[in-house]
């Protein structure tokens, strides 16, 4: 449980970041925050799949 | 403090190289009377540490230090500002002017880090000189580090690489470059006075990827570098400098020699030993018992500290301009094909590094040469990266400019939103892996 908290906190902040470099653009930060905390758990979820438990 | 060191070289490298790729797009892009609307080093959501508007221009300093950019007008780039897209051109605008204008600007920023590269290394030859060891000032050959590449018909201590792929070879450590990253696989050795040549498959690169070490250093003998405050080695009185000849009569005056022997007699479980030492041309006999550890107490020298003999070249300006861009080439070519081990080494991904990596390359203590040295590796591997045909990097708007160029019409401006998108995506997977394996890397401490 713990160990998903963590990645949770860490999608939050990888998403924060990316969001803000978007920000600094003039555009909208939720949108890119929303969409990235999607990319950035999609893309972990992926990797772990692949890595964590190959097939 | 060392730490801190480290991450100020990398922040320090990484803004000149950005400043002066976006400036790589901002010139031409002025040039051609195209809107720039921001100019940044580092992103600078909700505030700026520094910035002040001339003309359109918004030029500042952000807090976020993920890269820089400039914003401009008219474009679709990794922003997707699909709101200006949807208004009229206006003429001062990207999209506005001509291909071939929009591709000088799009390559301006590789451009410039191909032209730093060229400038650092050629100022790097021209204020140092260069320093190095002649392969054949390595008198006493190689230590082969790779058990596999061990052998009859293979590698042996003490052989002298006398050329690779029929290339004679000029500095030793570029073997291990030319087996892994030219996957070289013929080498002319010199054995015993004779010329051998020897071929290889994999054992070297696979080597080299698991082990993260090089198969080759230089050999060097038996000769204490200094001597631990407690052990066999200060009971005995040996001195720096002194060199071990044999240890219970067998020959170990290399240092590999000498480490096989130990091994040896603590497998045999031997107890006492007789040395041979050289002091200063004069031959000097010790004789002691081992202690559970089977280690004599000192360090021996090492093969970069040792005195080989040094060669230096010093370079004129004119010398060192050619010198500069060609060291310029070579870096880039050996990055190009270390990048190729990715895709055709499995081994090879799990090695791929993020701004961990990139900061290990500078070292804990200030070195201008290193820094300046490392500056230009950054700038060639900037370069490439972002020439590479992805969208979003300029390699993917040159890759769709080009197109643009050749059918003689653009692709639609919802391809790019959505090839951008895509590429958005590679990026973000690519900047997650690599520096997920960093962390990985740091947390099992390997």
């Amino acid at each position: 449980m713990a160990y998903y908290i963590g990645v949770g906190i860490a999608v939050v902040i990888i998403a924060f970041f990316m969001a803000a470099t978007q920000k600094a653009r003039g555009y909208n930060f939720w949108r890119y925050f929303i969409v990235s905390i999607v990319v950035v758990a999609g893309i972990y979820m992926m990797i772990e799949n692949l890595v964590l438990n190959p097939k | 403090m060392e730490t801190f060191s480290v991450i100020f070289q990398l922040l320090l490298a990484l803004s000149i190289l950005v400043v002066l790729h976006e400036l790589g797009h901002f010139i031409p892009a002025r040039i051609f009377k195209i809107r720039v609307e921001k100019f940044y080093l580092f992103f600078n959501p909700w505030f700026s540490l520094f910035k002040y508007k001339k003309g359109d221009t918004e030029y500042g300093i952000g807090w976020l230090p993920l890269g820089g950019f400039v914003k401009i007008a008219g474009m679709i780039d990794e922003s997707m500002d699909t709101d200006q897209m949807k208004q009229p051109a206006k003429p001062d605008e990207f999209r506005s002017k001509p291909a071939w204008q929009r591709l000088i600007v799009m390559i301006g920023g590789v451009i410039v880090n191909i032209l730093l590269a060229f400038f650092l290394y050629a100022m790097i030859a021209f204020v140092w000189g260069k320093d190095y060891v002649k392969n054949e000032d390595h008198i006493h050959g190689i230590e082969v580090l790779t058990p596999t590449l061990v052998g009859d018909n293979l590698f042996q201590n003490g052989d002298k690489i006398i050329s690779i792929e029929d290339e004679p070879l000029s500095e030793l450590m570029q073997a291990n470059n030319k087996m892994l990253i030219n996957q070289a696989k013929n080498y002319t050795i010199e054995r015993n006075g004779e010329l051998v040549n020897i071929t290889i498959q994999d054992e070297g690169i696979d080597y080299m990827l698991k082990k993260e070490s090089i198969v080759f250093i230089p050999r060097v003998p038996t000769q204490i570098d200094s001597v631990m405050p407690t052990g066999i080695a200060q009971e005995l009185g040996l001195k720096k400098g002194d060199q071990i000849q044999q240890i219970n009569g067998m020959d170990v005056s290399m240092f590999d020699q000498f480490r096989k022997e130990l091994t040896t007699m603590k497998e045999n479980n031997l107890d006492s030993f007789d040395l041979v030492v050289n002091r200063n041309g004069q031959e000097l006999a010790f004789s002691s018992r081992f202690d559970t550890t089977y280690k004599l107490g000192f360090q021996n020298v090492f093969f970069l500290t040792h005195d080989f003999k040094k060669t230096h070249i010093s370079y004129s300006l004119g010398q060192a301009i050619p010198e500069g861009i060609a060291l310029a080439q070579t870096t880039l070519m050996d990055y190009v094909n270390q990048f190729k081990l990715i895709f055709t080494k499995k081994e090879a991904v799990k090695k791929v590094g993020g701004f961990g990596t990139i900061a290990r390359i500078f070292p804990t203590t200030w070195d201008w040469k290193i820094f300046w040295s490392r500056t230009a590796f950054l700038s060639v591997v900037l370069a490439f990266m972002n020439i590479l045909p992805i969208p979003a990097l300029d390699g993917g708007h040159v890759m769709f400019l080009i197109y643009e160029m050749i059918s003689g019409r653009p692709p639609s401006d919802k391809f790019l939103e959505k090839a951008q998108m895509f590429g958005f995506f590679i990026l973000l997977f690519v900047m997650l892996y690599a520096n997920g394996n960093d962390f990985y890397r740091w947390f099992t401490g390997q």
